[in-house]
């Protein structure tokens, strides 16, 4: 093993050995214990080491586990409603939303274009620039 | 209720502890209460400090790590072992939805490490040690997501490097390029805010 190999090692698992991979453990050793430099580098991420290891995990609160057995357990117990018992029974994913939103876009697509065919009374029509724009069809007009 | 699921599945615990994580979980796909416990006993101190590492709040790690479990109880029947570890996929559920949760807007300020401090004699060094623990809790914090992860995989949960690489669905070396980054990150941070806490 190359020095720079060992110094990518130390850098990359930190100073304990039990930290680097294995399959180059015994190389890394021998170099560690005929160079100084190594042995530098290795006492330089010891020092990063021991400030990682100030930051201890909070232990979970007791009841952890049993919560989250309940949890499950009420999951478990829950009632299927229609959606997931008709789910259930369809050998692929349902389609319903799918099919729902393309009827909707449908009608109103018939209404829209049904409303363009239609004979337009001047009486009946919407003030549609005059709501937009919030101005008296008067206004424009002029 | 809870008393009642604890009893019902307290016989059976003592049976389950020499069984494998993958033959429980092959009964937590039948429904396997016990098994489901069992399972739950065994990882979830380690995963909740897994959580925190990623996600620096004990709350959302602890929420994080139900709903993980959760998703072991209700994937269980689809669950393919193809050879997998329960240890390594379970640590792919969990990392997946801890950054999926530090990617959502948080209100809150990162929480300080550690506990009220304590009067007792060698209180002295147990505060330096717990301020030592908050710096490098701000560090972790500043570091890209997958570089923290990667760190708390390998450093704090102590995986091999391979098995990092199958928990983050990357190469080895990407592994170790991460790690390096990390660490010479972490370096340079903590550097810095130790001059400033001891200028200040």
């Amino acid at each position: 093993m190359r020095l720079e190999r060992l110094q990518q090692i130390i850098d990359a698992y930190g100073a304990d050995p039990a930290r680097w991979p294995g399959a180059e453990l015994a190389a890394a050793e021998a170099l560690l214990a005929r160079s100084a430099e190594a042995r530098a580098a290795l006492a330089e991420a010891r020092r990063l080491d021991d400030m990682l290891d100030a930051w201890t995990a909070p232990a979970p609160d007791p009841w952890a586990a049993q919560r989250i057995a309940g949890a499950a357990h009420e999951l478990a117990q829950r009632r299927p409603g229609l959606r997931e018992r008709l789910a259930a029974l369809l050998p692929f994913e349902p389609v319903w939303p799918q099919l729902a939103g393309l009827a909707a876009a449908l009608v109103i697509g018939f209404f829209i274009g049904f409303g363009d065919f239609a004979e337009p009374d001047a009486g009946d029509t919407l003030d549609v620039a005059g709501i937009v724009l919030g101005i008296s069809s008067w206004e424009y007009s002029l | 209720m809870d008393l009642q699921i604890d009893a019902l599945v307290t016989p059976d615990r003592e049976k389950m502890q020499d069984l494998t994580d993958e033959t429980l979980m092959g009964r937590v796909a039948t429904g396997d209460h016990a098994a489901f416990r069992a399972l739950v006993d065994r990882h979830v101190a380690r995963a909740t400090a897994l959580a925190y590492r990623i996600l620096g709040r004990r709350a959302e790690a602890e929420e994080v790590v139900q709903e993980a479990f959760l998703r072991v109880w209700t994937t269980a029947p689809r669950w393919n072992l193809d050879g997998a570890l329960f240890r390594t996929w379970f640590s792919r559920v969990l990392t997946n939805l801890c950054i999926d949760r530090r990617r959502r807007p948080r209100m809150d300020p990162m929480e300080a490490a550690g506990d009220p401090a304590d009067p007792s004699p060698g209180a002295d060094a147990a505060i330096e040690e717990r301020q030592r623990g908050a710096l490098v809790a701000a560090a972790m914090a500043e570091l890209p997501e997958r570089q923290r992860v990667a760190l708390a995989l390998c450093y704090w949960q102590e995986m091999s490097n391979i098995e990092a690489a199958e928990v983050m669905q990357i190469s080895v070396g990407a592994v170790e390029s991460l790690l390096v980054r990390a660490r010479r990150s972490l370096k340079e941070k903590l550097a810095h805010r130790l001059g400033r806490s001891e200028q200040g």
